[in-house]
């Protein structure tokens, strides 16, 4: 049993993350627990420990020793690649736009993990994932989703969506 | 600093009592446990002592197809989706075997919904300003099932369920369960004097919701307050072009469905005009689109919460298929790979 006569700090800290991973912080919170992921190793270390106990609950991963330490030393291995970069043209405004709009993809995943974690029938064709989830823009599909209202039970709204690069295994016609 | 909290902390806690109640239905009412329970037993082969005889189904779904359009009626429905819940307003004049229908959203943004002979206008009121959006639809709740629900027996098996009450009225539980994979359950709590479905619900193989609706409250009456008249449907040119240009085609649907409608039509951010097909059993809608691939086209799985609608986006020759539907995975995946050029 917790003791809650006194607030711990970190306590209210882990509360927030909590609430971060379940999305219930709003923008001004949410924020500022990012601020602190960034500025705190510590804080960043309990975020991915949680992450995983999240993970492990649901059966999604296989916890395996020492990951974070192969992570590492499998990157440090891996060749470096340079490309050239377009310098951004834009002023901090922009800059922040986009800061903003990968942290609510981030919330966004967040969501995503948990109803993914419904077991799922095994489908009729193999699919074989690729290694990276695609993030489509959601405007890029919105007007199918919308079209499609009309004729489907047309006056709700349509629903979040997630993608998934894929393969159609035995389907040479495909691409 | 307890050790119990490094082994469970708050989200680790707060997780798993999301998953205790994601799988014991602990979180919903007493009935509608029971009611999953017996969906539950029902994908067992045990169904099939108490499924009604082909000819009974047929009148009972077609009693309440002609209620949901033929019932004058007034009152508050709750829609839920997911995390999403939406409460309408909605009043129902019946005009002969037509209906026309208004419906006013009660949260979030404004939105009023007129819906006759099968078009609807709505008006949303939101940030920007006022917007009118036409559509070549007016199926709504209650009114959900086709005009033709006799035919749906070829595909579902039909149990007539235990009395509930709903929004203070009694109704008798209707269950449409799938003979295959290729379309979602249904059940329906149909009012016991009119036949009115008072409540519906789009459930998974697993029998868990994934689309609710419900009334809070209705009054079955002959003469409901008038829906608005005046905003009734000006004569407008048809919204999209009845054709189908078979640049490519389908080589075999699932059992059951059938092209229901074929329109060219613009849609915002695309460049070109698109081909928009439909593909129905009458109460699964499964969108095919296509365009010409201005790029190579990666292949493209897409799902909503739960599962409920599922979308493939691939390459088929020179076009852009997009296979779209409120249809279990292995529907829409059966549509799009048989999708060829001609």
């Amino acid at each position: 049993m917790l003791q809650h006569e006194q607030i711990d700090p970190s306590l209210a800290e882990d509360q927030t993350l909590s609430a971060l991973l379940d999305g219930e912080l709003d923008e001004v919170e949410a924020e500022r627990v990012f601020k602190r992921l960034r500025e705190d190793p510590s804080v960043l270390w309990q975020w991915s420990v949680y992450c995983l106990i999240g993970d492990a609950l649901r059966g999604e991963v296989m916890v395996q020793p020492k990951f974070e330490q192969r992570l590492r030393q499998a990157l440090t291995a891996e060749p470096t690649l340079l490309a050239p970069m377009r310098r951004a043209r834009r002023g901090r405004g922009y800059a922040r736009a986009i800061a903003w709009t990968a942290a609510a993809a981030a919330v966004a995943a967040v969501t995503w993990a948990v109803w993914t974690a419904l077991p799922e029938r095994p489908a009729a064709l193999q699919m074989a994932a690729q290694p990276n989830a695609v993030m489509i823009q959601a405007s890029h599909v919105m007007p199918y989703l919308d079209a499609h209202q009309d004729f489907a039970q047309g006056v709700v709204a349509p629903p979040e969506m997630r993608f998934t690069q894929v393969t159609l295994v035995g389907h040479g016609g495909g691409q | 600093m307890s050790a119990a909290r490094r082994h469970r902390p708050p989200h680790g806690a707060r997780l798993a009592k999301r998953c205790e109640a994601r799988t014991n239905a602990a979180a919903l009412g007493r009935w509608q446990s029971a009611l999953l329970v017996a969906l539950m037993a029902a994908v067992t082969p045990a169904w099939a002592a108490d499924a009604l005889p082909s000819q009974e189904a047929a009148s009972w779904l077609q009693r309440l197809s002609d209620s949901a359009r033929r019932t004058a009626y007034e009152g508050v429905f709750v829609f839920s989706h997911g995390d999403v819940m939406q409460t309408m307003h909605i009043v129902n004049r019946s005009t002969g075997a037509l209906k026309e229908s208004l419906l006013t959203s009660l949260d979030g943004s404004r939105r009023e919904v007129v819906c006759r002979q099968g078009e609807s206008l709505s008006m949303v009121v939101d940030g920007t300003g006022v917007r009118t959006e036409r559509r070549p639809s007016s199926r709504h709740f209650p009114d959900l099932l086709p005009v033709n629900a006799a035919a749906l027996t070829n595909w579902y098996i039909v149990r007539l369920g235990e009395m509930d009450r709903v929004a203070g009225l009694e109704c008798r539980w209707l269950q449409l369960i799938p003979k295959d994979a290729y379309r979602w359950g249904y059940a329906l709590c149909a009012e016991k004097n009119s036949h009115l479905p008072l409540k519906a619900m789009m459930v998974n193989e697993a029998g868990k919701p994934l689309l609710q609706y419900a009334f809070t409250e209705v009054r079955i009456t002959a003469n409901p307050r008038n829906a608005e008249q005046s905003r009734g449907l000006p004569a407008l040119e048809p919204l999209a072009r009845n054709a189908a240009s078979e640049v490519i085609t389908v080589r075999q649907l699932p059992p059951g469905y059938t092209r229901v409608a074929a329109v060219k039509r613009r849609l915002p951010n695309r460049p070109n005009e698109v081909e928009h097909w439909v593909y129905s059993d009458g109460l699964t809608h499964i969108s095919l689109f296509i365009e010409p691939a201005v790029r190579p086209v990666e292949t493209v799985r897409g799902e909503s919460a739960k599962g409920m609608l599922n979308l493939l986006t691939r390459q088929v020759g020179n076009w852009q298929v997009t296979v779209l539907g409120d249809a279990p995975w292995p529907a829409v995946e059966a549509i799009a790979t048989a999708v060829v050029e001609r």
